[in-house]
This record gives structure tokens, sequence and C-alpha cells, in this order.
């Protein structure tokens, strides 16, 4: 990636994805977005860092840059105050007033780094798709249980963080790995002759990949912000 | 205060913002200019392709690129078909303050094609135009997104008769129910001309709707090719729905059983028996198929569910039967007079003028029944663009 070659190192390069990916699920919570506008935002935020490196571009002004094209995209949109207010008190949650100086470089950054994600994007952004709805249809073929469906979404919502996974595995694939990982917390037995992930043209290798890189992810200490940039 | 992490100084970062895509066009002249920038036509200089660039004003102090913007370059990147407007690149300029748009340049628009053009609209044009248009709408519908601003101006048209369909604004994606995303769907789509009967009762905008909107629309300008004027030139919403009852008859169980739930159909309509005109509307057209009336009365029901669909339409046998759209004898001029939506602006204001000189007395004492002539405005989409802003704003 543009960051790698650019002198970062691999831990702190997942690191920054962990922390970026965890700031726009919390700010998506914090501002009641559906869950599909969080997803397609950590989508958003992946891509761009495939083409510019994390050395050039400050983490936390993508991530809300991110968040905000997609509430655009998802017609679930936000007011910029009500935006950069929800941004800042999760960054600097120590602070007890807010100058009206933070919000205006704030907003100077968000609306500059959106420009420069849709310019590097080239608006293609109808190509996204989700892993989520497959897991209703898988869930509702399999005649799964509300607790499983719950614990396969959470695993979805989960494997998008990771680059790899949300960037180069299909959306059936993260589903049917989140099914299959859930499935196995709740020790279900699954239909394994014929196997039901056939249906979706996976393989249990390809399950199991999934599964590797998520437990990965859970495996790494609570990803804190680290500042990078080039001066 | 602590350090807020910068990356890029403000002007620094100017850099970026390329402009060097000017230099690939050549004979760049201005053709016309709006609320949101101006438009130019030019020549690349490689393709020798005319197209026509679209500068957007970035305002720096209002929410970023604009919802309307996304909404048009996500569409129009997402769909290839030969009667949509071909989006070729998008770049923004040095100053990094204008976005523009570079598309293929069409010259003429349906609306300037009904009011200019003096020769008939023979059955061939006619059909070969809602071929056209209903197959650009089809694909549309296909990918799980609504147009939700048809009209005639918006159906731009080659000179050797191609339509293309453009200005994406308002379009939008419909998600499968199932998908657990709540939609807040807004009542203020479509050109108030064109708009269905189900979003004009509907006080709340609580319901949801579907692409039978844009087949309403599709209906109107159907109707509008034929007519050589508007079918629903209302001003108001209630003017609007009066206008539309009054040619298609109230509704009964039969053609609209949810009419009655509407508290502003009830409060119009309830006691009043009003039959369909529409056949005697069009009787005039006897020498034309009669199936011309039949598929517009399938795309002017009242009843959202019972409108026929874009491929359905396609299917119908209008389209087998002779004269089949390839012999039309209409031809349009060439690209130098182009007869679009400022044409139309411009001739209006033309006759306005005259109509003073000649009794300038009249203007005063009316002073608003000249503006209201002039429907070809984007003032109403305008308006409905802001008041839905305000509803998001307010959600």
């Amino acid at each position: 990636t543009p960051s790698r070659k650019d002198q970062l190192s691999e831990n702190d390069e997942t690191n920054l994805q962990l922390y970026a990916c965890q700031l726009i699920q919390d700010a998506g919570i914090l501002l009641e977005l559906p869950q599909t506008t969080i997803s397609h935002a950590q989508i958003i935020f992946h891509r761009f860092y495939m083409k510019k490196s994390m050395k050039e571009f400050c983490v936390r002004h993508v991530a809300m840059a991110s968040l905000f094209i997609s509430c655009k995209i998802q017609e679930t949109h936000r007011s910029i105050f009500h935006f950069l207010q929800v941004f800042i008190d999760i960054i600097y949650p120590e602070l007890y007033y807010i100058s009206p100086d933070i919000v205006e470089l704030l907003k100077s950054h968000l609306i500059r780094t959106e420009r420069y994600i849709l310019i590097e994007l080239g608006f293609t952004f109808y190509n996204i798709e989700l892993p989520h709805q497959y897991i209703l249809f898988v869930m509702h073929i399999l005649e799964g249980h509300e607790d499983l469906t719950q614990t396969a979404w959470n695993y979805c919502n989960d494997a998008l963080r990771c680059s790899v996974l949300s960037l180069s595995a299909k959306p059936q694939v993260i589903a049917c790995g989140a099914v299959y990982m859930s499935a196995k917390e709740h020790s279900r037995v699954l239909p394994e002759n014929p196997a039901w992930w056939l249906l979706f043209n996976t393989t249990r290798d390809e399950l199991e990949f999934v599964e590797k890189h998520i437990k990965e992810m859970y495996k790494r200490p609570k990803a804190v912000y680290l500042n990078v940039l080039n001066d | 205060m602590p350090q807020t992490p910068s990356l890029f100084s403000l002007s620094a970062s100017e850099a970026i913002f390329r402009s060097v895509e000017w230099d690939k066009y050549k004979e760049i002249v201005e053709i016309g200019s709006g609320a949101y920038g101006r438009v130019f036509s030019a020549v690349n200089r490689q393709t020798n392709e005319l197209v026509a660039i679209k500068t957007i004003k970035l305002a720096n102090d209002e929410e970023g690129i604009p919802i309307s913007v996304i909404r048009e370059i996500t569409h129009l990147r997402s769909l290839k078909h030969d009667n949509i407007v071909g989006l070729r690149e998008v770049f923004i300029n040095d100053d990094g303050c204008t976005l523009c748009m570079v598309m293929e340049y069409v010259p003429h628009d349906l609306s300037g094609i009904v009011n200019g053009l003096n020769n008939v609209l023979d059955e061939a044009f006619v059909k070969s135009v809602m071929q056209q248009l209903l197959s650009a709408l089809a694909c549309i519908h296909d990918s799980g997104s609504l147009h939700c601003d048809l009209k005639t101006s918006n159906v731009f048209i080659h000179a050797n008769g191609q339509v293309k369909l453009g200005d994406f604004n308002l379009s939008r994606k419909v998600h499968p129910e199932e998908f657990g995303v709540v939609q807040h769907f807004s009542r203020n789509i479509i050109t108030l001309w064109y708009r269905p009967p189900e979003l004009l009762v509907d006080q709340f905008g609580s319901s949801r709707y579907g692409p039978e909107v844009d087949m309403w629309s599709m209906g109107c300008i159907f109707a509008e090719l034929l007519l050589r004027s508007p079918l629903f030139p209302g001003n108001t919403e209630v003017e609007q729905l009066f206008k539309i009852i009054q040619l298609l008859g109230t509704a009964n169980q039969r053609n609209w059983p949810d009419a009655s739930k509407h508290q502003t159909y009830r409060d119009h309509f309830s006691n009043k028996v009003i039959p369909n005109t529409l056949r005697l509307k069009f009787k005039d057209f006897a020498d034309y198929s009669p199936q011309i009336v039949d598929l517009l009365e399938k795309l002017l029901k009242l009843d959202p569910r019972e409108r026929i669909s874009a491929r359905e339409a396609l299917k119908h046998p209008w389209f087998n039967q002779a004269p089949l759209p390839k012999d039309t004898s209409v031809i349009l001029p060439s690209y130098l007079t182009p007869f679009n939506e400022n044409w139309v602006k411009q001739q209006i204001k033309l006759r306005q003028e005259e109509a003073e000189k000649q009794n300038p007395k009249k203007r005063k004492e009316y002073p608003k029944a000249s503006t209201s002539s002039s429907c070809y405005n984007h003032h109403e989409l305008e308006n409905s663009y802001s008041s839905c802003k305000k509803k998001i704003k307010q959600y």
C-alpha cells in the first residue's frame, strides 16, 4: 500500500485502520446513522488508503470525510455542525469548552478531504456491496435463530474494519464466514452434507480465511491514535 | 487549547486540484448559466468530440459538495445506456472552488422541440422518442434507482433524433424493503406539472413510492408531445390535483381505492363525480393509431399500483405497428440553433415584452399574470429542492 511504501510499519498501519474504523463506528452510532451508512464509510476509508499514504492524509480527517460522503450517498443527511460536534466530542473528550476556531479548522479539513476522496475515487460508489444483505439471506435459508443472526451480523460489522476483508473478499464470503463463526460460537450444527456454504459458491478455505482475519483482529490491543504525518 | 493535527496548510493543498484538464479542450464558449454555475461548450482536442462543461460553484461555508451533485455524478457513472447523457470526466478547478463536469453535448431538448419546431411531430417521431425514453427508464429502474425529475426540459435530443435523458439531481436509490434501512422519502420530488396524484394528496409524505412516479411523468411527457402543450399546467398543488381530476375523473373504488384515505382528497372531491374525459380530449388524434390512447391511459392511471412499468410499456403493441420509429420525417435543425430550455425562456420573454409594449397598463393591473405564464423556469425545482433540504435538516 502507499502507506507501507512511505515507511510506515505494518503494525502501525493496521492499528490506525482499526482506530479509524472504530471512530467511524462510534460517530455513526452517536449520529444515529444506520449500519449500512457506517459500513459504506469504512469501505470508502479503506479504498482511499489504497491510493494515498497515511503519512500524507490524517486518518481522523479521512474517517470523518468518509462518513460524511457516505451520509450523502445513502440519503441519510446530517448537518455539518452536528457532524463536527460529534467528532470533536470523540477526538477531544477532555475539552470542556469548544472554541469556534477548532470547529472552523476541522470544518475546512472536512470539506477539503471530502474533495480529495471524491476526486481520488472518481465518484465510483455505486459498486460497493455490503455483506449484510447476504446474512439475512443465509439465515433465511438455514432457518437460523435470532441470536445466531445477531452474532453473525456483529461479526460482519467487525469484518469490514479489516482492510484485507473489506477490500478483497466477496461480500458473500464475508457473510458466510460470519455465519460460520456464529454457528461455532453458539455450537449450532449446520448442514455439512452437502455443505451449506456451497450454495453461495464459497469453500471452507475461504470461510477459515475470514475467521482467521477476524480472530487476529480481536487479539490486537486496543487501537490508539498515532500521529504519523509528514510535516 | 490542544493542537489540532494539521496535515496541510490551507494554501498548499490547492495545488492538488488540477486544472490541466481545461487544456484538453478548445473553442470554449459559454452557452448558459444558472443558479449552480455556468455551462460551456467545448471541443476535445484529441477526439474532436463536442462536449458541454458544466461548472458548479462550491461554496466553502456550506455543506461540502452539494448532495445533488453527488447524486448526479454517481448515477451518471453507474448508468451506461445509449439514451442516457454520457459523463466524460469530472475535475476540480485550480482554485478549488469550482467542480467541472464534462458531458456529451446534446443541442436540443424536448421542451424546445415541443414549443419551437413548427412542423408537425408525426407519429413515428413520437414513437421513436417514447421508445428510447422508456428503454432508458427501464435501465434506470432495473438498477434500483428512480429518476424523480422527468420533464420535457430534461430530455435532450440530438439532431439525428437520438434521445438522451439527463439531469439526475433528484434521483435516488430505492433499497429493497427487508434491508433494514428506514428511508425518509421526500414528497417534494418532480416538478409540479409532472407530479403524480399520489404525491399531491399525501400531506405528510410518509408513504413509500417507487418507479410508478416516473411512469406518471412519462405519461405527461407523452401527452405533451402529442398536444404540443403541457397536459397539466397547474400553479399550486391543489390546482394541479384539480386539473388531473378534471381530465381523469374522480377516484372510485375501482380505479383508486386508496384515494379516500387522504385528507386532501376528501376535502376537495368527496361529494363530486367527474367523468373521465381522456379519450374525448385525444379524439383529434383519430388518424393516429388507437393504441396511442391505450398506452396513455395505462401510463396515466390514478392508482400507482395499476400503472404500467417501463419494461411492460416497451412491449406495448403500439411500438410494433406501422409507422415504425425509423420512418419519421421530422428533421431537427443543426446544432447552431439549439431548441432548448433557454431558447423557450427567451421566446417567452420576447413575447412578454411585446405584450407590454402593446398594452403597458394591463401589466400593471395584473403583475402576476405574466410571470405565471413563464413556467419553464427552474424556480419550481429549486424551491422543491430547498424545501427538501430543509426537511432533511429538521430531521
